[in-house]
């Protein structure tokens, strides 16, 4: 039976598909040239989460000038594009981090039997466990965090218009280092370091918010960036 | 099939549409012409819900397409620049119409690929203007929605194209009666196909004719200033009016009936009817000067 869902779910899901492809692909190439530094060099300490965290956060800024005009042109709705883009990006985080991790703990395995010289770096390492659940679920909430907070920004970016939002992104960061200097940085810094799992995922819950707010915001947005306030378009 | 009631759509503070009212219940091909900037695009872009009408109703086989996604099955709508991922080749872009359209005839839309000679696996974004052009063809025709709208689908094309373009649609119109509405500001390029042309101007409809009908009208007297003054003191439907040394040529709102070409045997004036192309344009200059 045909259903509407399902073009802008596979839609979406085929564009993440390539995307994680060449992400990945990357992520391998940047674990074979530190193998090779450390075999080269001696011991070699370094990070492979970059290319995945980096993905998650600009994944956002390329959502409405390319995936949103395909899904809405060949008969999608706004709220079927969000839905897909948010639950696609979700399924795709856990499999990007899964990797992540398998090449981590691959590669620990390796270099605590003298087999590989390189040491990765983990944000997991923070909590002083071996658990490696507990490692792909700590990078599983930071790109939730990155994608929810960045897609909130992007949302509001494309309703709103550049002008409004540099504006309105100018008074909240000012607010922001207000409260930040007189008393939030002693509270994050408390969160962070006696109740860093708490400070985890109240971040993936910020995420969380920032998806949903963009889907409120967007199910009804413009086709340009600006459109329903600025009242000029491309075209007629 | 579609029925607009007194439509209204702003582009923020910016009127777009105002009071578009169009009633259209048969499976016809309809064109829709409009200078740059009448509301052409808008139209079609409401029609196809894309865009939320300020004021009015767009009723599409019972359904108001805005936001609506069970408009999918009943409409297809091909931009004019229609946004293909830039890692999409024309496999990828038949896979995706099959998934976003329920009637989609996939054998067809294979043989429209061989018959525009489209390379499968080149890059959509590579293509020519005239291969997506025809790129999109084939995905508004192989969709069989009971609604396809087309923006400017000649755009590109040249004249070889083009006739391979009328047939198809010609034929597979014959095969699967459905509602085509086809948008062009060059309206010759479309209309030998359409049984009505909707014209769009000052943001409104300002007619939705027979096409026949259509090109009877607009008349042009061709003869000396004097005699040809003559004949049309008094008349209120002049659109156009050009003097040459002794020469005049006027252009009139009406159609070429026996008694025009009396008349214009008695006055010695040449009397010949003008292309459609330019009796909209007139027509639509000369409503401008009087609003």
């Amino acid at each position: 039976m045909f259903s509407t869902f399902n073009g802008p779910f596979k839609l979406m899901f085929e564009d993440l598909k390539k995307q994680t492809i060449v992400i990945l692909s990357i992520t391998l190439g940047v674990v074979i040239l530190f193998s090779i530094s450390g075999h080269l060099f001696g011991d070699f300490t370094g990070s492979i989460f970059g290319p995945i965290y980096g993905f998650f956060l600009i994944y956002p800024f390329l959502l409405y000038n390319k995936t949103y005009k395909c899904v809405l042109s060949l008969g999608g709705t706004r709220r079927q594009y969000l839905l897909s883009t948010i639950i696609n990006t979700v399924l795709f985080i856990c499999i990007n981090t899964a990797f992540l991790n398998v090449i981590y703990q691959l590669n620990l395995y390796l270099s605590e039997n003298n087999l590989n010289p390189v040491h990765l770096q983990h944000v997991g390492l923070l909590f002083q466990s071996d658990n490696p659940v507990l490692y792909w679920w700590v990078d599983v909430v930071l790109c939730v965090f990155l994608f929810g907070v960045f897609l909130l920004v992007n949302s509001l970016w494309f309703y709103l218009g550049t002008i409004r939002i540099l504006i309105g992104l100018t008074m909240i960061g000012g607010l922001f280092v207000v409260w930040f200097t007189n008393e939030g940085m002693g509270k994050i810094i408390d969160l962070f370091v006696n109740h860093l799992l708490s400070f985890i995922h109240i971040l993936g819950f910020i995420g969380l918010c920032g998806m949903a707010l963009s889907y409120l915001i967007m199910r009804n947005g413009p086709l340009e960036r600006g459109g329903h306030l600025v009242g000029i378009r491309s075209k007629e | 099939m579609i029925k607009i009631q007194g439509l209204d759509f702003k582009y923020g503070s910016t009127l777009a549409l105002k009071n578009v009212n169009l009633v259209e219940e048969e499976p016809i091909i309809m064109g829709l012409w409009g200078r740059n900037g009448a509301g052409k695009t808008t139209l079609m872009k409401l029609l196809a819900g894309l865009e939320k009408p300020n004021n009015g109703l767009i009723d599409i086989h019972g359904i108001s397409p805005y936001n609506q996604s069970e408009g999918m099955k009943y409409i297809a709508y091909m931009q004019e620049n229609h946004p293909f991922s830039e890692f999409w080749n024309v496999k990828d872009a038949l896979r995706f119409g099959a998934y976003f359209n329920p009637n989609w005839d996939q054998q067809y839309a294979e043989e429209l690929v061989e018959l525009f000679e489209l390379p499968k696996k080149k890059l959509i974004k590579k293509f020519s203007k005239g291969m997506q052009t025809m790129i999109k063809i084939v995905i508004g025709l192989a969709s069989k929605a009971p609604v396809t709208i087309m923006d400017e689908p000649t755009n590109g094309l040249d004249a070889f194209r083009r006739k391979q373009f009328y047939d198809v649609l010609l034929e597979t119109y014959e095969d699967h009666p459905r509602l085509f509405i086809l948008s062009s500001h060059h309206i010759e390029e479309i209309e030998p196909l359409c049984e009505k042309i909707a014209v769009i101007h000052n943001k409104t409809l300002a007619s939705y004719t027979d096409t026949e009908e259509l090109k009877q009208r607009g008349l042009m007297l061709t003869g000396p200033i004097e005699e040809v003054q003559k004949l049309v003191q008094g008349h209120h439907q002049i659109l156009q009016q050009k003097k040459l040394l002794n020469q005049m040529q006027v252009m009139i709102d009406d159609a070429i009936t026996d008694e025009w070409q009396t008349i214009a045997n008695e006055y010695k004036v040449h009397l010949e009817n003008v292309s459609l192309q330019d009796y909209l344009v007139q027509k639509t200059m000369t409503q401008e000067r009087r609003d």
